[in-house]
């Protein structure tokens, strides 16, 4: 039995125009890392949005843990996906702490499992001692790790991260993504990773998928 | 697409936000699209009378206010633009920040004040007479013409152009204008051959801009006497009591403000020129040598002096001679009026500013929201008179529809509520400056863009939850600029707050036109100070929120 399951996804942002994804099909087993690799414009991110519940497909299905997300007659709001998302410039909230960030997915749970669950995840992340500083007194790596936290913390069916590397310098690449490899083996998630990159791809990833650019 | 898919697609789309703003924008077109009725019922006999004798010339009347005053707001406005944007002289500091002050003044408020300066028991008359020994001809001071009111609406409407163009040259033109001063080309020919045609885009804006305020105006016409369309439709109102034919000129002023609005997109279309290249970089500026910054301090003196300084000091000394017969206690009560009225509508507007502005911004670029921000646009682009006639005209029929309910209450049959109350007023400002304030509030949600939501959106958050735990801290900035922008609008307005306010409501505007046409022109001064330091305040707001961008 497949985890996660995209079924002929086909998509455009104006009629008129051609559509980015045509036909589009893909499964993740529970637990898989998988990279998704293409250039730019073959609709890689946007297929990331499609899944997140914040673009509308014209057709295709999309099913977690048999649970269906979408189809002709069903559309879940991303907030009812339980789907988290790492956006490729973090969107950390900048009125609000690092605490307050990874606590913001939490409110279903009662005031003393949140904070439990806030404590896993500084530790998780090693960044107890940030827990009171605004985004943007962090660097982006830091960042990056309260976003990864901050989508995780609502423990998601799947993680979806958009580009994780593209916001950091150069120099930093290395070492974050041997980080970011620790983090996804040690958080046991189902991800789907959109990269340019190959190399980036090949370290993280268990699985590739190359997506082709539309024609 | 399947049928299933519309309706799934339907269904989504239609919660509390969306519902919200289609009604909210369907209410704001009710009285526009009254009006425009207007022109498909038959006309009665006096439409006769009308179209013979008062229809040509308030046309005429209206075209030539209309006309002049572009044509000079246009002449001053460029070329301050210009001075102001390319060159650096003594003082510009200064009067970067100067020639924004004349908005704050509103033109009816600056008509009676040159008209009663000019008068010939005025200061400047009574000065020459009585210091200066000489008498001069009266001709000189013929004030209360066209002419002295296109001199009114120059004075206090060239800032809209300026302040366009002069943005747009600092922003856009520096690569073409440093490369003809490298070609050896002369400032003339500079000006001539590259600012005027480069910016006649933006011209053109500001221009139209002006052209809306003086249709718009009814207070300077009324006071100098002329039968513009405005006051025209006025005095069918309330001096033939013909609301039909009133209606009916009403939509006919609107169908010429539409065509106006498309002749101005056609104008603009073809003619938006942008560097090619995105990288832009300002406009260095000259300093000019002795003679020329001479000259250019003495200008910029003299616009100043009549647009802003003259009035204001006429004023504060008029003042100081009535403040104590004028500010008593009903002083107080139109301070309160103006406040409780003002604060309760911009309250409303707002609250709809910001629902639409949420909801647009989620369909970007979808007919539906182009349609929908469209529509609650359309208030601010028709003068306040038409619309204030096509609100009064709703609330009548509103009145006569509810007659079987007032009487049912026990209130008597054939009553008046609604259009005597103060809900009239409130409807008619939301409709008005709702633009205002969605324009501010819609800046404010570009800026921030939509990740914010959408990331709050994957974290479980619907659509209210995210608007009040992200969105609303997020742009409470911009919100309260909107505020700010409005709360002036509407302090200065008059044509709707004179028609529509309930019996004896007197708003300070209200009151200092009252207190004008009375003749009792020193007593005016007090409130139209308080409105004039209402919009210092906000040009001052505006001032520092642009300079905060720039830097």
């Amino acid at each position: 039995m497949t985890y996660f399951e995209l079924t002929d996804i086909t998509f455009g942002y104006a009629k008129r125009d051609a559509p980015v994804l045509k036909q589009f099909s893909m499964q993740v087993e529970k637990g898989e890392v998988v990279g998704l690799l293409g250039q730019s414009g073959c609709g890689k991110s946007t297929l990331l949005r499609i899944i997140a519940g914040l673009e509308s497909p014209y057709s295709g299905r999309i099913v977690i843990n048999d649970r269906t997300l979408l189809d002709q007659q069903h559309f879940i709001e991303p907030e009812r996906r339980g789907i988290g998302m790492v956006f490729q410039d973090y969107a950390l909230f900048p009125h609000l702490t690092v605490g307050q960030n990874i606590l913001f997915g939490l409110h279903q749970l009662s005031k003393k499992d949140r904070l439990l669950r806030l404590e896993e995840m500084l530790e998780f992340i090693k960044l107890q001692h940030l827990v009171k500083r605004y985004p943007h007194e962090l660097s982006g790596g830091q960042q990056q790790r309260v976003a990864f936290a901050r989508a995780l913390a609502p423990s998601p069916e799947l993680l979806l991260m958009d580009e994780p590397f593209s916001s950091l310098d150069a120099h930093l690449k290395q070492e974050i993504r041997e980080e970011l490899k620790q983090l996804l083996r040690a958080a046991h998630i189902t991800c789907l990773l959109v990269t340019h990159d190959q190399e980036d791809a090949a370290v993280i990833c268990d699985r590739i998928v190359q997506m082709a650019s539309p024609t | 697409m399947f049928v299933s898919t519309l309706l799934r697609n339907l269904k989504r789309k239609l919660n509390g936000w969306v519902i919200l703003s289609v009604i909210g924008a369907i209410t704001a077109l009710v009285p526009s699209l009254y009006i425009l009725f207007g022109l498909f019922r038959r006309p009665n006999e006096n439409w006769q009378q009308i179209k013979d004798y008062m229809l040509l010339d308030s046309i005429m009347q209206s075209m030539w206010l209309v006309l002049g005053t572009v044509f000079f707001s246009v002449i001053i406005g460029v070329s301050l633009a210009w001075l102001m944007a390319a060159h650096d002289f003594p003082l510009r500091g200064f009067f970067h920040f100067a020639f924004l002050l004349p908005l704050a003044i509103p033109p009816y408020i600056a008509a009676y004040t040159y008209g009663s300066m000019l008068s010939y028991t005025g200061s400047i008359q009574a000065f020459m007479r009585n210091t200066l020994g000489v008498k001069p001809n009266q001709a000189y001071f013929d004030i209360l013409s066209m002419k002295g009111a296109i001199f009114v609406f120059t004075l206090f409407l060239f800032p809209y152009i300026y302040l366009i163009t002069k943005t747009f040259l600092e922003k856009q033109s520096a690569a073409f204008i440093e490369n003809a001063r490298l070609l050896g080309k002369g400032q003339l020919h500079v000006f001539f051959r590259i600012v005027l045609p480069l910016s006649q885009a933006a011209i053109v804006g500001g221009a139209s801009l002006v052209a809306f305020e003086v249709l718009n105006d009814f207070g300077v016409s009324k006071h100098y006497g002329i039968s513009s369309f405005t006051t025209t439709i006025f005095k069918t109102w309330f001096g033939m009591y013909d609301v039909d034919s009133a209606l009916r000129l009403a939509a006919l002023l609107m169908s010429v403000i539409i065509g106006l609005f498309i002749v101005e997109r056609m104008l603009r279309r073809r003619r938006r020129f942008h560097s090619p290249t995105s990288r832009t970089s300002p406009l260095r500026r000259r300093r000019l040598k002795k003679l020329g910054a001479t000259a250019a301090v003495a200008c910029c003196t003299i616009i100043f002096a009549l647009s802003f300084a003259i009035p204001v000091i006429q004023l504060m000394v008029w003042a100081t001679w009535t403040y104590a017969e004028v500010f008593n206690a009903k002083f107080v009560q139109l301070i309160r009026n103006t406040l409780v009225v003002s604060m309760v509508s911009i309250g409303l507007l707002m609250l709809l500013a910001i629902i639409v502005a949420n909801v647009s911004r989620l369909y970007k670029h979808s007919t539906f929201s182009l349609a929908i921000t469209k529509l609650i646009s359309m208030g601010y682009s028709i003068p306040g008179a038409v619309l204030s006639i096509g609100v009064l005209a709703v609330f009548i029929s509103l009145d006569h529809q509810l007659s079987g309910l007032y009487s049912k209450l026990g209130w008597g049959s054939g009553k008046l509520v609604l259009s005597m109350s103060l809900v009239m007023l409130v409807f008619a400002y939301v409709i008005r400056f709702l633009a205002v304030g969605f324009n501010a509030v819609e800046s404010g949600f570009d800026k921030i863009g939509n990740r914010y939501s959408e990331a709050s959106r994957t974290l479980g958050m619907g659509m209210t939850r995210t608007f009040f735990k992200v969105d609303l801290p997020l742009i409470k900035g911009s919100i309260l600029a909107g505020f700010l922008l409005t709360f002036m609008e509407m302090v200065k307005e008059l044509p709707l707050t004179l028609l529509l306010r309930p019996f004896n409501f007197e708003t300070l505007a209200t009151k200092a036109y009252q207190y004008a046409s009375d003749e009792q022109i020193h007593q005016a001064s007090l409130p139209s100070l308080f409105i004039i330091a209402v919009g210092t305040l906000s040009v001052f707001f505006y001032h520092w929120l642009g300079e905060k961008k720039s830097s």
